[in-house]
């Protein structure tokens, strides 16, 4: 028995430990809640929402949102075959409880909050990031107590010893790393990614447009300052210079409050009573924030656009929908993957691609009556050509391995900036289309889908041509989608062999659109 | 953005339909290439040569002969009454007639990082904003939807660049990457351009065929602006792999004579093949010359690398000029900073953005002339400080471009290409 196979053993007797014993928050509830309001824009708009996705389109959706890559055949077949009617409530379940959300979600919220990790300079500290959020999401701690260790986390050097400094235990101070420590990076990066206030302008001048001012920054800035030469209990200790002027910033709260000084101060008092305020309930912006980028993860646009600027100068698109959200969400104590199951419950998250009136550029976004198509992460795509491919998927919480270097590789090389407007580049149109990873998936030798497909005896060509939509696209086609492909098998493409005629067909699907996108 | 979407999609169509009529007869690829829109007038491009690392430009470009700061180099008479440049640029001293030296380039930012993302994007790093290389931003307003080739293209460029490409533009303005980190002239090539050897040429015609097919039946009532960016990148794709569009990456087919006029290495060659791309209408192009950041032996390795930078930028100038093209391109030689005046106890120069070098040359600029002025010990600008925005709007304007159109950002906020106080430098245009 090897390793991976003992961790896996181990993880089933163990089980996911548990949060709170509290009676959990109702996710049907609130996906009612959710339908409610949207309903009623759509009949304000008189529009008629799209149909409900299909068991596989709805399958390949949540497994590519939650896992972060599209469903096995086998978990294909055994879903379309599940007569249960509350078969995809039982799927997000599944899911939210496996390793591969875990996984999978570290990476959205290591892109939403740090995404200098994404450029060269910061790279090397994303996979420490990843490891420490997965195990804190898998032991589901409360989105609050998560940011405020990733805030208040020693600056110190002298950190733990060798061995521990990469454990997923250790609250990794990427944060701290990925803003070069300076205030002012800490102040508009913490503000940005756990409040959705954007003061990136406000740092060297007044915005016409924006509520905040230079001050507000500085001010903001200042709680990350290094405290100078701290006496008895002035909290003037913490000074920062606004650079090109006279003047120094103290620490104020963006809600104009001045913060409760303790009697003792030292370096990280700042931070930590910013961090306290960022994560207290009554802050008006960080539950709303995380909801609107859940949001936003799910159904593609956020409740407000852009996600950083919740400042109230872009009204949201559904107002009542995102404060019953930031309620539900601050009510059930932060509780991430309670407020995610309640949006995929809803019928909205289920709904078809398939505009309502069958244009999608005429029809508003933000309204919300058809599922937005998305492009992939990087990190979708690759593990997602795997699976198609049935290969494994790489892991980086079972050590090191080289197939991790060729996953990073073509996660920089296939990464989007925002999945509802993800853009393809021609190079990388050009490594998906001749490129070595697709060579080798598209080799009967090596990929073991195509191989098994080529040598069943008990398929004929039909039944390959099923599987292979089935491995790659998560569903069987149609009579007229087969038809030609059967044609091409048969006719042994034109290189006069089955295996090749095959090759190209799994080859045409794994570049297809429909492969290429969450929809 | 909605257009150009647009575009994309009919081009797949036409695409497919070809491949179905012609695929059978003399390969779909070819096929297409007969389709080939005829090519317009000429626009004019952008070749970049990037001094990776901050070349010492005192030791280039405004050298201080007699002062202690100025080192063993001396200058020599150029082309241009009054113009002097270093004794190591001898090939370029014939062309300062075509070129305007600027030594008064004023800047900030000292740290090699910062320093290349704002002469590559013309703004300092400002939180989630990914603002787009300039290169991004010239393919953008100059490049041709239907084009083969792509609007920017980089070519072997140093790893410690952190620039964002095509930034908040896309990745469909993001450059065309070719011989990243190259140790050799093999690596000067585009990444999987070609077939792979197991596949045949029918097959893959027939696989585009098949999978047309496939993006017909998909794109029924779900025509989404991801799904026509992935067909529009793959159509693109394969235009780049006809062999016309693919023919402009081949060196091979350039004389011995000119190939060692350019100098028989990396940059040497991408000089070369930038000359090839613009020749075919390629908006903005980018060569580097890794290898400035001479903390210690300066003067050793700024001669050697003056050498190989004389070699290939005096060919360019004359084979542009040769084939009629330098009127059109515009050549931009620059770093990312300048060094120290003063030399350090290694023989060396340091970081220093406060007065440095960059040179224009060819389309649209007014040669022969030398704008703004540094001190004695070069330590100062003394007239006419030019920032990076101030670069970047007269690149823009000497080509046609208006530096204070605006694009929509990631952030959903306007951004203008070249800072709004960017002033462009109007001597030179």
């Amino acid at each position: 028995m090897d390793f991976r196979t003992l961790l896996i053993m181990f993880a089933a007797l163990v089980g996911p430990p548990r949060g709170s014993a509290a009676a959990p928050p109702d996710a049907a509830a609130l996906a009612n809640r959710v339908d409610g309001h949207l309903a009623a824009a759509w009949s304000e708009a008189r529009l008629a929402p799209a149909p409900l996705a299909g068991d596989a389109a709805f399958l390949r959706r949540a497994s590519l949102d939650l896992i972060g890559r599209i469903p096995t055949v086998a978990e294909t077949r055994e879903f379309l075959s599940d007569p249960a009617s509350d078969k995809r409530a039982r799927l997000i379940d599944r899911l939210l409880a496996s390793g591969g959300y875990t996984r999978h979600w570290a990476v959205f919220w290591r892109r939403s909050w740090i995404p200098q990790t994404d450029t060269q300079q910061f790279a090397r500290l994303a996979d420490d990031f990843e490891r420490w959020l997965a195990g804190r999401l898998r032991d589901e701690i409360g989105y609050d107590r998560l940011v405020e260790e990733l805030l208040t986390v020693p600056s110190g050097r002298a950190g733990p010893a060798q061995f521990a400094a990469h454990s997923e235990s250790t609250t990794p101070k990427t944060f701290l790393e990925a803003s070069e420590t300076r205030p002012e990076n800490l102040a508009a990066n913490a503000s940005r990614a756990f409040l959705g206030i954007n003061l990136d302008c406000a740092q060297c001048h007044d915005h016409p447009f924006s509520r905040w001012t230079r001050d507000e920054f500085w001010q903001t800035a200042a709680f990350f300052a290094q405290p100078q030469a701290t006496s008895e209990t002035t909290p003037v200790a913490f000074r920062l210079p606004i650079p090109d002027t006279s003047q120094v910033a103290t620490p104020k709260l963006l809600d104009g409050q001045l913060p409760a000084w303790p009697e003792q101060l030292n370096a990280d008092t700042g931070r930590k009573l910013l961090a306290r305020w960022t994560v207290a309930a009554d802050n008006p912006y960080f539950a709303r924030n995380a909801a609107n980028r859940i949001w936003a993860n799910l159904f593609g646009l956020g409740l407000i656009e852009p996600l950083d600027d919740l400042s109230g100068e872009n009204p949201a698109s559904h107002p009542e929908l995102l404060d019953k959200l930031t309620e539900a969400f601050k009510a059930s104590g932060f509780d991430l993957k309670y407020l995610t199951k309640a949006l995929m419950l809803s019928k909205a998250y289920q709904l078809s691609c398939a505009a309502p009136n069958g244009d999608a550029d005429s029809q508003d976004p933000s309204l919300f009556a058809s599922m937005a198509v998305r492009g992939l992460s990087g990190e979708q795509l690759y593990d997602s050509l795997r699976v198609a491919a049935g290969l494994p998927v790489e892991r980086h919480d079972l050590g090191i391995s080289p197939g991790l270097d060729a996953r990073q590789q073509f996660a920089t090389q296939f990464r989007v900036e925002r999945a509802s407007h993800a853009q393809r580049s021609i190079v990388q149109a050009l490594s998906l289309m001749n490129g070595e990873l697709t060579v080798e998936l598209t080799s009967p030798e090596k990929s073991p889908t195509l191989g098994a497909v080529a040598d069943a005896p008990f398929f004929d060509t039909r039944g390959k041509v099923d599987a292979l939509f089935l491995a790659a696209l998560g569903r069987p086609p149609g009579d007229d989608e087969a038809g030609p492909l059967v044609a091409y098998v048969e006719q042994r493409g034109v290189d006069g062999q089955v295996r090749k005629a095959l090759s190209d067909v799994f080859w045409s699907l794994l570049n297809s659109s429909e492969f290429n996108t969450n929809h | 953005m909605a257009r150009s979407m647009k575009f994309g999609r009919r081009d797949w169509l036409r695409l497919a339909t070809l491949g179905t009529v012609a695929g059978s007869q003399s390969g779909w690829l070819s096929a297409l290439a007969a389709d080939a829109a005829p090519r317009r007038e000429r626009k004019r491009s952008v070749i970049l040569l990037w001094m990776n690392g901050g070349p010492a430009t005192i030791d280039l470009w405004d050298l201080k002969p007699g002062h202690a700061n100025g080192g063993p180099f001396q200058e020599i008479e150029t082309a241009a009454p009054g113009v002097k440049i270093s004794e190591h640029l001898p090939g370029l001293a014939r062309w300062t007639k075509d070129m305007a030296i600027v030594r008064s380039m004023s800047t900030k930012e000292g740290d090699h990082g910062r320093a290349t993302f704002l002469s590559m994007t013309g703004y300092v790093p400002q939180g989630a904003i990914q603002f787009p290389d300039v290169g991004a931003l010239v393919a953008k307003e100059i490049g041709e939807e239907a084009a083969d080739l792509p609007g920017f293209v980089r070519i072997a460029p140093g790893r410690n660049g952190s620039t964002s490409g095509g930034g908040f533009l896309g990745p469909r303005y993001s450059p065309l990457v070719i011989g990243e980190g190259a140790a050799g002239l093999d690596d000067l090539t585009v990444p999987d351009l070609k077939r792979p050897t197991e596949v045949s040429d029918a097959a893959q015609s027939r696989r585009l065929e098949l999978l047309a097919g496939l993006e017909r039946r998909f794109e029924a009532g779900r025509g989404n602006a991801v799904v026509e960016t992935i067909q529009s990148s793959a159509a693109r794709a394969v235009r780049l792999m006809r062999p016309e569009a693919a023919g402009a990456f081949r060196l091979d087919q350039e004389s011995d004579e000119v190939r060692d006029a350019f100098g028989r290495n990396v940059f040497g060659q991408g000089c070369l093949l930038a000359r090839r791309l613009a020749e075919r209408g390629v908006p903005f192009i980018e060569v580097a010359l890794d290898g400035w950041d001479t903390h210690q032996n300066n003067f050793e390795r700024v001669k050697d690398l003056s050498t190989t930078l004389d070699r290939a930028f005096s060919a360019l100038l004359n084979d542009l000029s040769q084939r009629g093209l330098l009127e059109s391109t515009l050549v931009v030689c620059q770093g990312e900073f300048g060094r120290t005046p003063k030399i350090n106890g290694n023989t060396g120069r340091d970081h220093w953005p406060a007065s440095w070098s960059a040179v224009l040359a060819g389309g649209g600029v007014k040669g022969g002339q030398v704008v703004g002025k540094t001190s004695a010990d070069g330590m100062k600008v003394e007239e006419q400080p030019i920032g990076i925005p101030d670069l970047i709007a007269t690149v823009c304007t000497a080509i046609g471009i208006d530096p204070k159109k605006q694009n929509i950002s990631n952030v959903s906020r306007p951004i203008r290409i070249a800072d709004p106080a960017a002033k462009p430098i109007l001597e030179v245009l």
